[in-house]
């Protein structure tokens, strides 16, 4: 039966899973073309001061490409289910509906931590290519908090397309803006450093929550 | 049971959410405006003089409460406002019969500001050694930049990447000839060409000894400051100047500040009376042709030491005025929100959940909201006993706790969902 919700799932997301691989070869591609660019046409040195002491960031194009794949990855996973309340069908199968519908977030969940781990080991690798390692690790782990947004926002975006109530979701909306705001600052580099652990812990709890809203639509709580 | 785990952990992120921006949206509307004035010692008549935004633009005025006009206000601050009393022919030639040439003067001005977080940014550890006697008029930026690991000093070239294996030897062999202990703790250096000359960088190695480490003819010159040992650095603002009295200035651990003096590194104490804390006041250091200044700025007051120029306190000026929390806004504030939550802090760089409690007059804003919560239990017909977990809750965190629950359990408002 998992398989099978598995291959239906993957029905849905395909086009847009390759979407956003797309859109991630894009982005590096250009990162990377602008280094090769700024190295061409400035002096290395003044390039490296720029990064290290004024922290400017090559790689700030990047910020709100995982924050839009985990949307959209919600999106497509979630919206068709309930269009004519599709979902209804599924908690019908001879299995337990939890754990369908932890599947189904966990699919998108993990095909997302996929997609980001990838794209993260391409950058860190072309980054070896131009910069030493201090400034590649720094990199890294200035953009790991916009991967984890990119998982909560999957996550909570897929809780609140499944609530059935707009009353709610409105709510549930100011709260995950609010929420996913406190992933971008960003001012200067590594300044997540001492809570990426927390941010991680948050980031695993919240993928559950949309047995949330499902056990809400289950109960058809809808106006 | 994971439904109910999965409505506690939503519940919790929207009460950090609302700590974190209800307050502040409350403040966007009640907020208070303090003006902090500017202070400075007036050589001329050996008192405090400052100036404050008014309601009707700038007011000077000094200790004693006597309002100047900003021309006599210069006046007073011959060392500060030269280049303007020059042009306007009004700088006199000489006070207290040591005369003002104005390029001596412009030699003793120095302006240090050390911000409540500059102790704590983070840092890619690469950073340039320039060179400190190339022969030419202007500094030069390096192309390569230095690390000090556990392996050593290694200088790593800017456009090749590779490491200058030679150079590398040559400066962790004089490294170690000092008895410098490998990796590098913390470097201070001030990394740019905009400065008369370059002092190289201050490094703490690993066994907390301080050494100064400078490049000349592109040889090492590597010493240790063997400062005292108990001194522990919080922080070192490096700055060369044509002074050439100081290195930089030191915070230590334990909230004092010196002057690295080129005296054979000998620390001057600049007096701060134990007012300092580092993380919670910006510090301001000047210096002219007759004193050194020492000013404290914090949200709810500013502190101004002087000394002459061997360091002995001469004047000290102290002035506090209410924080927001002091005005009524801020006890309504205490009382409605029971904490609130940031992200960032005055005190760091880095990102955290820095919290402020507002116990115990919080108390009153959690006990309405708690009788408002109990009031909606009553009309669902819940039983108390099952909204243990909520009615605990809600005591605690207050008003966002009683928004959480109300959004995850009354939503359609007034009528639950239950039935």
């Amino acid at each position: 039966m998992i398989k099978k919700i598995f291959y239906k799932e993957w029905l849905k997301i395909r086009w847009a899973y390759l979407a956003i691989a797309v859109l991630f070869a894009a982005v590096m591609i250009y990162i990377f073309a602008s280094v090769a660019h700024t190295y061409k046409f400035n002096l290395a040195a003044t390039y490296w001061y720029n990064i290290i002491f004024r922290g400017i960031s090559f790689y700030s194009s990047l910020r709100y490409v995982p924050l839009f794949s985990g949307l959209l990855l919600a999106a497509v996973q979630f919206i068709p289910e309930i269009q004519k309340k599709r979902i209804k069908l599924t908690f019908h199968l001879p299995v337990n509906e939890y754990n369908v519908l932890l599947v189904m977030a966990g699919i998108g969940f993990l095909s997302l931590v996929v997609m980001f781990g990838v794209y993260c080991l391409i950058f860190l690798l072309l980054g070896y290519a131009f910069f030493p390692a201090e400034i590649v690790h720094s990199a890294v782990l200035t953009t790991f908090p916009w991967y984890l947004l990119g998982l909560t926002a999957y996550s909570l975006a897929s809780y609140i397309i499944l609530e059935p109530m707009w009353k709610r979701r409105i709510f549930y909306i100011l709260f995950a803006v609010g929420f996913g705001n406190l992933f971008l600052y960003g001012w200067f580099y590594n300044i997540y450093d001492r809570v990426l652990i927390g941010m991680l812990i948050v980031t695993i709890l919240l993928s559950i929550s949309v047995i949330y809203s499902g056990h809400r639509f289950k109960k058809g709580v809808y106006k | 049971m994971i439904v109910r785990i999965s409505r506690y952990i939503l519940i919790v992120v929207s009460i950090v959410v609302m700590a974190i921006y209800l307050p502040d949206l409350y403040w966007l509307f009640f907020d208070v405006k303090t003006s902090s004035p500017y202070v400075s010692y007036s050589p001329v008549d050996s008192m405090f003089i400052m100036y404050r935004h008014g309601d009707n633009g700038l007011v000077f005025y000094d200790e004693e409460g006597n309002t100047y006009t900003r021309e006599e206000y210069e006046e007073k601050l011959p060392l500060f406002y030269y280049m303007q009393l020059i042009a306007d022919g009004r700088m006199p030639d000489s006070l207290h019969g040591i005369p003002l040439d104005p390029n001596e003067i412009k030699t003793n001005r120095n302006n240090h500001r050390i911000r409540t977080y500059t102790h704590d940014v983070p840092q890619i550890p690469l950073y340039p050694l320039l060179e400190s006697e190339s022969g030419r008029v202007t500094l030069e930026f390096p192309d390569e930049f230095f690390r000090i690991t556990d392996k050593g000093m290694e200088f790593v070239n800017s456009k090749t990447k590779k490491v200058n294996k030679e150079k590398s030897a040559l400066f962790t062999d004089a490294l170690k000839n000092a008895d410098f202990q490998f990796p590098a703790k913390r470097v201070y250096t001030n990394p740019t060409t905009r400065k008369p000359f370059d002092e190289g960088c201050f490094v703490i190695d690993n066994k907390n000894e301080f050494y100064h480490i400078k490049r000349a003819k592109d040889q090492p010159v590597v010493r240790n400051t063997r400062l005292p040992e108990e001194i522990n650095i919080c922080y070192m603002l490096v700055s060369e100047n044509n002074l050439k009295e100081y290195y930089g200035i030191i915070i230590s651990e334990d909230n004092r500040l010196f002057f690295l003096t080129y005296d054979n590194y000998k620390l001057v104490e600049l007096p701060t009376k134990g007012i300092y804390k580092v993380g919670e006041m910006t510090v301001v250091i000047t210096t002219d042709l007759f004193f050194r200044q020492v000013t404290l700025n914090k949200n709810d007051g500013i502190d101004v030491f002087v000394t002459d120029r061997n360091y002995n306190l001469i004047d000290e000026y102290h002035e506090s005025w209410k924080p927001r929390e002091a005005y009524p806004q801020g006890k309504v504030a205490r009382a409605i929100f029971p904490f609130s939550l940031s992200a960032e802090d005055d005190s760091s760089a880095y990102v955290g959940l820095y919290s402020e409690w507002h116990f115990p007059l919080a108390w009153i804003g959690n006990l309405i909201s708690l009788l408002l919560f109990a009031l909606f239990v009553k009309k669902e017909g819940r039983t108390w006993k099952g909204a243990i977990p909520e009615l605990i809750l809600v005591t605690l965190t207050g008003i966002y706790g009683l928004i959480a629950c109300m959004v995850y359990i009354y939503v359609p408002l007034w009528r639950s969902e239950r039935k």
